[in-house]
């Protein structure tokens, strides 16, 4: 792997064929944490539907999963149909504060007043998953179609690197909740874990594997670490490049009282 | 004669202010978020200078929370979604507290 670097008007990073699939198949299941449709799915479906004329194209642009095989689809917003967000009625339902804490540190309570964070779940829950998702998905594409010389570049363009952040940001936080992080010791604790030397081979107990299948998890999360460390620290310095060239900052918003 | 303000006016000066910024959005430390990143929100939602920004990364990574923005109710709301968009926890307050 080798970590973002900004190229023109995108951001290219190297990842061997191994480290796409891995980071491919964890974006896909943060979605379907989500409510998505596995993306690897969706890009068949559109496929299908591409080549079937006339394209059905969807109210909310095409944003949200919606498969129509209903067995598939763990925890799916939807009924059936178009997806509620279309309609404009999803916010008048309640909804339910998730239950996995992975998922509730995704959409955490906004307030520690229950009422207000259950009014403010019931008004944003759709769109921040569907923005989440969105992201997920853009980050999951680049992931699968890698360009350059190797065939190992993979690009994210200026305007699709907010979202692709905010993604990163997703899946570590997922991560970070199976791997029990919880404290900032705990975050620095997970790098020392890599640099230990691997455990003997497998010797096949259940203590064993399931020491090999955290070690491949830390490694896909210090993986994830680094690949955001250096695209925002490129989009940081652009953003501030780009500022400074527009005659300097202005105050931002004031937050003193 | 004084020149002490009047405990009136001191009373009916602090109902202003949190009149027109009677609540806030706070954003709380977590374990996964780079410090990068926190500051990248700061700067590029906010609009901070970069010393502001960084500022304000420090304060929730030393001592577990910051205010990051006050305003009306409805703005706040608006500010604590786009931090849940970018993975950080944020909550709305109320001001008085």
């Amino acid at each position: 792997m080798r970590g973002f670097v900004a190229r023109q008007q995108e951001y290219v990073a190297r990842l061997d064929a191994d480290e796409r699939a891995v980071l491919a198949g964890i974006a896909s299941e943060v979605g379907v944490l989500l409510g998505a449709v596995p993306f690897r799915k969706t890009a068949r479906q559109a496929d299908a539907a591409a080549s079937a004329a006339p394209t059905p194209t969807g109210a909310a642009g095409g944003q949200v999963d919606e498969g129509d095989d209903e067995d598939d689809v763990p925890g799916d917003l939807l009924d059936d149909g178009p997806p509620l967000s279309a309609l404009g009625w999803a916010w008048q339902r309640p909804v339910e504060r998730p239950t996995d804490p992975a998922v509730r540190r995704l959409l955490p309570d906004a307030s520690d007043d229950p009422e207000q964070a259950a009014e403010f779940r019931r008004l944003t829950d759709a769109d921040l998953r569907e923005r989440k998702i969105t992201g997920l998905r853009t980050w999951w594409q680049a992931l699968r179609t890698p360009g350059g010389p190797q065939g190992d570049a993979v690009a994210v363009t200026a305007a699709e690197a907010p979202a692709v952040a905010a993604a990163m940001t997703d899946v570590r936080l997922v991560l970070a909740d199976r791997l029990g992080i919880r404290t900032d010791e705990d975050g620095e604790r997970i790098y020392q874990e890599l640099a230990q030397p691997a455990p003997a081979a497998p010797d096949g107990s259940d203590a064993a594997e399931a020491m090999a299948v955290r070690r491949a998890f830390v490694g896909v999360y210090a993986m994830l670490s680094e690949l955001q460390e250096t695209l925002v620290g490129a989009m940081l310095a652009q953003a501030r490049a780009r500022r400074t060239s527009q005659g300097g900052a202005e105050g931002g918003r004031g937050i003193a009282g | 004669m004084s020149s002490a303000p009047h405990l009136d006016e001191v009373v009916a000066s602090d109902a202003q202010a949190s009149l027109d910024a009677p609540w806030v959005t706070v954003v709380w430390n977590d374990p996964v978020n780079l410090m990068t990143y926190v500051t990248y929100v700061f700067e590029t939602y906010f609009g901070h200078p970069r010393q502001v920004a960084e500022h304000l990364m420090r304060r929730v990574h030393t001592e577990g929370r910051a205010i990051v923005s006050r305003g009306t109710l409805e703005a706040m709301e608006v500010d604590v979604q786009a931090m849940h968009g970018y993975g950080l926890w944020a909550t709305l307050q109320s001001s008085g507290r």
